[in-house]
């Protein structure tokens, strides 16, 4: 389910266009089943997108949906101790396919040497990162406020709506479930114009900067400094673009169909401290991990909470992959944020001084995050943190790379992105959404035929369908 | 949102003007092909049976088809386009103009089996600009969407910037030109760069190249073509020579399952870096003269490599004797 490619859209309208064909039928001679044919139509329509990715995909999703919605019924026979300790059982089975394909081989064959070959080379399902912490989530809100079981195809819906279910913005019972219960399928311009607008954005954060940027992407330096540097500034600006720009598409889509979804992206960049960065950053996430684990933990409030930061950290950066590396990204900025929060109050940086150690320790960490070997990962924090590795020839060897055709245009696409980062920090500055500007008309119109003309030839995946 | 996507047509079909009649790069190989087409003609007429020799850019540059007619009485055609377009539709350019028995000579940089085998955008271009699209359909794979191949006729962000530093630069909007090509397809350029060495192939093939090198030999079976494989030349440091050669040993016994491989004792190796012009691929003309020989030479005598040698070849570390140049350039 790649927003990027052609056969995504090819999908996507041919059902829509059949399933207004079936809908004019009924509406005519069952006018009083429009509502449920709609609900069954998006079923539908998401579970074919879900098969054309693949039938494992699409199985694997249906065996944890499923098994979520009838374990959650037999729970609520239950009540008070033994609902909670029943609860106990049905998360660990609910996180069992998602461990199985994304960490059984790290843990029995990284960690305890097992070697254990049937764990190797296992494909991860797309999105089975996101739609288990969704279904996770809808357990626990369903029994925390005692709300009452959907109807199943409702729960399917909320499940499955296919514009969030592979790469997110992850969902609460509250925000989706409700619109799911009273969708039907109308063209509303508004929403239309709406969702386009946000279509637009998100295609021009993908197509025209985060895969233009993956071109200049080049990990391969492990001793000069300004070269591993750039690699970072290059790697941070392409998932960010990446991963937001999916994001954003995902919202132009539901938005199109009438649905509101949460915004996951709000200009991270922009952040003037690690503590706002995360309220910037993948913000379903982080707000799943902050009300999920973090609060149970007891937050911030008890003694133990640099702990709690840390496990939560350590956590998310399991999240995004099974690897050491990732481990050391979650602990990085679990270090980051709790300095944050100790040195805050005392220290009273200038705003800027803030925005430039916030990107500074954020670009760092994104290292951790590309270099899945741990050995060159090692080698080049040394290199970042030994000043004879930012010598004179370094220097000349990283300015020789930019004197260069290929340089030059790096150094576009570079400017490129900085415009819009000043476009996201004026919104900002100005109290509207980070996005406003860009979904401004005369602007989204520049967006697509920058986007036309300016898109890379290559074609990447999406980096977040790789969790 | 109509307006939108009027913009979004309206951006795409300026995008196809460009590229089918303003994109200098574009108009370089369409130019280039055309001469190279007609020359292939004019040996199929006049002489019969011909050489169809093929690949990216390393291949433009180093095969004078002219002297292997003059001086060897070899028919050839320099089929040779750019690396960027990819070895499906280079391919398919040389194939279609191979007839009942020619000979194929595939020369494509290793890196060109190392990738996926989806046309490239300059692939794409230059096949619609052609009027081709077939050109960009596997031997082996499903017909390439139409609707994609439309799409990918948008310069890009690459072209497009290079090209706006280029007008501000004052330097020429393409590095090459249409009158460097001779009546049979090999090039010369004036320009001379620094090169950086050639990094080695990876191997082993893919699942995919290994099929389609499959499908690219049961073709050549039932039009009659005999397809070689011939390495070609890139500049390699005395001091990697047995890395990339070790590398280049092990793609060619692969790509052997397939084709019969040209005895070429350098393996792909070129270690005089004066021979180079812009890349590690083009050869200056002297040079050229001298590859253009030496694979007259393998094809006159049918000098193939046996699998025992190259296996013993790969087993011990390469002699810098066997590689070592016999004359210097």
């Amino acid at each position: 389910m790649n927003f990027a490619e052609l056969p995504f859209w090819e999908i996507l309208l041919s059902a829509l266009a059949a399933i207004f064909l079936f809908r004019t039928l009924v509406s005519r001679w069952f006018p009083a089943r429009l509502g449920t044919f709609d609900r069954i139509g998006l079923l539908l329509l998401g579970w074919i997108l879900l098969l054309a990715v693949s039938w494992v995909t699409c199985l694997i999703f249906l065996l944890v949906a499923v098994g979520t919605y009838f374990g959650l019924k037999w729970l609520l026979h239950f009540e008070g101790r033994a609902r909670a300790r029943y609860l106990l059982l049905l998360i660990p089975i609910q996180l069992a396919p998602l461990f199985y394909y994304k960490y059984a081989d790290f843990v029995a064959n990284g960690v305890f040497q097992l070697g254990i070959a049937s764990f190797r080379h296992l494909l991860i399902p797309v999105g089975i990162s996101f739609y288990t912490f969704q279904k996770v989530a809808f357990v626990i809100d369903t029994l925390a406020f005692n709300q009452p079981l959907p109807r199943f195809l409702d729960y399917l819906n909320f499940a499955g709506f296919f514009p969030q279910i592979v790469a997110g913005p992850i969902e609460r019972r509250k925000d989706l479930l409700p619109q799911m219960e009273r969708f039907g399928f109308s063209w509303q311009p508004g929403n239309l114009d709406e969702g386009a607008t946000w279509i637009v954005t998100g295609l021009f954060f993908k197509c025209c900067l985060a895969d233009n940027l993956a071109s200049y992407f080049s990990p391969v330096s492990a001793t000069n400094a300004y070269l591993i540097w750039l690699a970072n500034l290059l790697f941070g600006l392409r998932i960010y673009y990446d991963f937001a720009g999916y994001s954003l598409i995902a919202i132009g889509l539901a938005r199109c169909l009438g649905i509101r979804l949460t915004l996951n992206f709000a200009s991270p960049y922009s952040s003037t401290s690690i503590i706002e960065f995360w309220r910037r950053w993948h913000i379903t996430l982080s707000q799943w991990f902050r009300d999920y684990l973090y609060i149970p933990l007891g937050g911030g409030r008890v003694g133990w909470w640099l702990f709690n930061v840390m496990l939560v950290f350590i956590i998310s950066g399991i999240w995004h992959g099974a690897g050491w590396n990732f481990l050391l990204w979650g602990a990085m900025h679990g270090l980051f944020l709790i300095l944050n929060r100790l040195l805050g109050p005392s220290v009273h940086l200038p705003r800027m001084l803030g925005w430039g150690l916030t990107i500074l320790a954020a670009f760092f960490a994104w290292l951790c995050f590309y270099e899945t070997n741990t050995r060159k990962l090692l080698a080049k924090l040394a290199a970042l943190g030994t000043p004879k590795a930012y010598n004179l020839s370094a220097l000349a060897e990283a300015i020789s790379n930019l004197r260069t055709p290929s340089g030059f245009v790096m150094v576009c696409f570079l400017a490129l992105t900085l415009l819009t980062a000043v476009a996201e920090w004026q919104s900002i500055a100005r109290g509207h959404e980070p996005y406003h500007y860009f979904r401004k008309p005369w602007i989204a119109g520049l967006l697509v035929i920058m986007t036309m003309v300016l898109a890379a030839g290559k074609k990447n995946a999406f980096i977040y369908f790789a969790f | 949102m109509a307006l939108l996507l009027c913009l979004a047509g309206l951006a795409l079909g300026v995008s196809i003007v460009y590229t089918f009649w303003l994109n200098p790069e574009v108009a370089f190989f369409k130019s280039i092909a055309e001469k190279k087409l007609s020359w292939s003609e004019k040996m199929t007429r006049e002489e019969g049976k011909k050489l169809v020799i093929y690949g990216g850019s390393s291949c433009l540059f180093s095969i004078d088809a002219i002297r292997l007619l003059r001086e060897r009485h070899l028919p050839a055609v320099n089929a040779g386009l750019g690396a960027g377009m990819g070895a499906r539709v280079l391919t398919q350019f040389a194939f279609s103009q191979a007839k009942r028995g020619d000979t194929l000579v595939v020369a494509l940089e290793p890196d060109l089996l190392a990738d996926s085998l989806e046309p490239p955008s300059l692939g794409i271009q230059f096949s619609m600009a052609m009027g081709h699209p077939e050109w960009l359909d596997g031997l082996d794979a499903p017909r390439f969407p139409r609707l994609n191949a439309v799409l990918a006729l948008h310069p890009g962000g690459f072209h497009f910037f290079t090209l706006i530093g280029k007008c501000f630069s004052g330097k020429p909007l393409y590095r090459y030109s249409a009158a460097e090509v001779d009546a049979a397809g090999w090039e010369q350029t004036p320009i001379r760069l620094p090169v950086r060495p050639l990094e080695p192939p990876k191997i082993p093939l893919t699942m995919a190249v290994k099929q389609w090198l499959k499908a690219l030999k049961d073709d050549c079976g039932r039009k009659g073509i005999l397809p070689v494989y011939s390495l070609p030349w890139g500049f390699v440091p005395p001091e990697s020579l047995p890395q990339v050669q070790n590398a280049n040993i092990g793609l060619l016994l692969e790509i052997m399952e397939f084709m019969p491989v040209l005895k070429d004792p350098r393996l792909g190796c070129y270690s005089n870096k004066e021979s180079f012009a812009d890349t590690c691929w083009h050869l200056v003309p002297v040079a050229a003269g001298f590859r253009t020989g030496e694979l007259a030479d393998q094809i006159q005598n049918q000098r193939f490599w046996l699998r025992p040698e190259l296996v013993s070849l790969v087993s011990q570390e390469v002699e810098s004797e066997r590689i070592t140049p016999r004359r210097k350039l």
